[in-house]
């Protein structure tokens, strides 16, 4: 046996275990692990089951995340002062007449522990939104949510699982639409 | 976890500064590398220049053909700069496509080159795991272990930094072969392909993972270890092909 012939059977055998343990590695990746079930988890995070929060809105009404059941979110952290949430607001209102039929729930946090009452009042006024404004005094919501930059949208599914975040904005109409057909699609 | 960076009214999304960075750092050590092959480092910078703006706007045209009703009476978003207009995948696709096209025009065999961009796609892997790392996403399993991070709700794998890790290793092995012209075209490219495919497989266990399984294994491991089987194939072809050829010119 020459040399040559001796190290390629030595190369190929060795490219064959290395091929089985891949093999095997997979075999054993297959065993469920305990606790993954990350649907039961909540976190501000795609994949996990929303935070709850308790909040009143603007009207004074009292809402709570968890009591949403069977509808879609879009759930939306913004300011008066910050330009891109001013920006996309009408969208959110044209999309939340487009869609308020098909079940879609629209909400919006003001981030109130950083903006003024009388300015989001007037914001609204100016813009005659119609979805539900709630006021996070505290900013505990917009901490939970791990808002970061404002505004930042969240998309929950009927399950209450988050399936997309858009930190950042302006969120021109077609996005919303799409992610909101995408959420009744999986609704359906 | 630092998903955004706020320098005073300015906030950056950290995940998008990393990968620019990547894209910096990778095209510098092409550049470098390159010239230790001996190929002209300027079809590699034309390659990647090219290849990232088709596939800037092949992202976005991908990302439309799959929507366009979702786009009527508001076409101005067409031309939005928010980054969730994008469609990797399809924009991939034709970077790809694009960086093929320029290749196949050129002098050496398209595996040269290749070979040539194996430090930019090496960089790159590691600064997408540093930008996921950044923002949280991609995220481990639980574990009770020492060095894991608290993420989501629990103690976690860092499983970004293991492919980070993994990715520097490898970075490291290809910027520091010295005699790589002993080597066949793309070897390694192949051996890149292989070896990162390897580290995948092995590390993405420790990864939440949203692919489908079929009978109970994962469909996302069972790609890999068929990209990492093809890997070994043309590694072993391509080398013994090599050593048949300096056989024959010495005798």
């Amino acid at each position: 046996m020459t040399v040559n012939s001796y190290l390629y059977k030595r190369r190929v055998f060795l490219s064959i275990i290395i091929v089985i343990a891949g093999a095997f590695w997979i075999w054993f990746s297959r065993s469920p692990l305990p606790t993954q079930k990350q649907e039961l988890i909540k976190a501000p995070q795609v994949g996990f089951k929303a935070p709850d929060f308790s909040l009143d809105s603007l009207s004074g009404e009292n809402i709570i995340l968890s009591e949403i059941t069977n509808s879609p979110v879009v759930l939306n952290f913004w300011a008066s002062w910050c330009p891109p949430c001013r920006t996309e607001m009408p969208d959110f209102q044209q999309a939340y007449l487009e869609y308020k039929n098909q079940g879609a729930i629209f909400i919006a946090v003001n981030a109130t522990n950083q903006d003024k009452l009388d300015d989001v009042l007037s914001f609204t006024n100016q813009h005659q939104l119609t979805f539900p404004i709630l006021l996070d005094h505290s900013g505990r919501t917009s901490r939970t949510y791990n808002v970061h930059s404002l505004p930042t949208t969240y998309f929950i599914d009927n399950q209450g699982i988050i399936r997309k975040i858009i930190i950042g904005g302006p969120i021109p109409l077609s996005l919303l639409r799409i992610q909101i057909d995408y959420l009744i699609k999986e609704n359906n | 976890m630092f998903p955004i960076i706020n320098l005073g009214p300015l906030s950056l999304p950290s995940p998008a500064i990393i990968l620019l960075l990547g894209f910096w750092l990778g095209s510098y050590l092409t550049e470098r590398f390159a010239k230790s092959i001996k190929i002209d480092p300027g079809v590699l910078e034309k390659v990647l220049w090219t290849s990232m703006f088709a596939g800037l706007i092949g992202a976005r045209l991908s990302f439309v053909a799959r929507f366009p009703t979702a786009f009527q009476g508001d076409w101005s978003s067409l031309i939005s700069l928010n980054p969730a207009f994008l469609d990797p995948f399809g924009g991939l696709v034709i970077a790809i496509a694009i960086a093929f096209m320029v290749l196949s025009k050129q002098d050496l065999s398209i595996m040269v080159y290749f070979d040539g961009l194996t430090p930019f796609f090496g960089t790159m892997i590691l600064a997408f795991f540093l930008s996921q790392f950044s923002s949280g996403s991609g995220h481990g399993i639980l574990a009770e272990i020492p060095w894991g991070i608290y993420l989501w709700g629990g103690i976690r794998h860092p499983v970004q930094l293991y492919f980070a890790f993994g990715s520097i290793v490898l970075l490291t092995v290809i910027m520091t072969v010295q005699s790589i012209k002993l080597y066949p075209p793309g070897y390694v490219f192949l051996l890149f392909i292989t070896v990162s495919a390897g580290f995948g497989l092995f590390f993405s266990y420790f990864q939440v993972t949203n692919f489908p399984t079929f009978k109970g294994l994962r469909v996302d491991q069972i790609l890999i270890w068929m990209l990492f089987i093809a890997g070994i194939y043309y590694l072993n072809k391509v080398f013994s092909s090599h050593i048949e050829g300096l056989n024959e010119s010495n005798k």
